[in-house]
């Protein structure tokens, strides 16, 4: 499964909506379900699907697919290189 | 002129009153004495009763200083305050801070109803130009609801606040009206 693909789905777990409306350009505009207590729970699931961890000061910038798709890949890239 | 008791806003979930004193419940004291609710609140570092919240409210003229109830719009059952306050006169702007006491209504949507309603009330009634809030760093629920609602972020005080024993920043974040106008479109209530 590719990594867009694993994020779309736990978003669609984590915000209780269908996957196909993870769009490229979903966000916390376009989803109206996704609230403050579904976003913690969405972080939680990417930290512990991808092995990251996020600072209190990156989660709140994370309201879109693209945000959290562009912070995993730099987290990822990151763990690469210190490996 | 708004006067206490008329409802201010109607929306899908909630409604907006002006708190009265009637308002001042025993219920809503413990919200202010409760540590998950008043955790990241300056109310967290005073005991609360019926005389001094009733003293609060009294301190709101709904003329320069905004206090409205939150209430469920189906059981009319009051779960939370939003407040306006720092009005300026001159450069138009103003501050706005809320609480949801009833935890039952934690994540689900109703304080951005809230804030929603207040933003309308702050930029087409009083004709303010921006408005801001500030948050404990830590308080990530917050500073998502305020990107939620469109705020940007504004500026940090280092280590300004003290939160269980060490100091951590105050984050602060807002929204002027053309940035509203354009978010507002975009929010389904």
């Amino acid at each position: 499964m590719t990594l867009e693909k694993r994020i779309r789905s736990i978003m669609a777990d984590s915000l209780e909506v269908d996957e196909g409306i993870i769009g490229d350009d979903a966000s916390v505009h376009t989803i109206a379900r996704w609230d403050s207590l579904q976003h913690l729970r969405l972080i939680m699931a990417l930290q512990e699907e991808f092995s990251v961890r996020f600072q209190d000061i990156e989660i709140p910038e994370l309201v879109s697919f693209r945000a959290i798709r562009d912070a995993i890949m730099a987290k990822l890239a990151l763990h690469d290189k210190a490996r | 002129m708004t006067k206490r008791g008329d409802v201010l806003l109607r929306g899908r979930r909630i409604f907006l009153k002006p708190l009265s004193f009637g308002d001042v419940t025993q219920e809503y004291v413990s919200w202010l004495n409760d540590p998950a609710v008043n955790q990241f609140l300056e109310a967290r570092f005073k005991k609360h009763t019926l005389a001094t919240q009733r003293a609060y409210v009294k301190g709101f003229d709904q003329k320069t200083k905004f206090l409205w109830g939150i209430f469920d719009k189906k059981t009319k059952k009051h779960i939370g305050i939003i407040t306006l306050y720092d009005i300026h006169p001159v450069h138009k702007y103003a501050n706005y801070g809320y609480l949801i006491g009833n935890k039952k209504y934690w994540g689900t949507g109703a304080v951005q109803e809230a804030i929603a309603f207040v933003f309308d009330f702050v930029f087409l009634k009083l004709r303010i130009h921006s408005i801001s809030t500030g948050a404990y760093a830590p308080n990530v629920a917050s500073v998502f609801n305020y990107k939620k609602m469109g705020l940007s972020y504004q500026g940090t005080f280092k280590e300004r606040l003290l939160y269980k024993g060490a100091f951590v920043d105050q984050v602060w974040y807002g929204i002027t009206r053309d940035e509203w106008r354009s978010i507002r479109k975009k929010l389904a209530f």
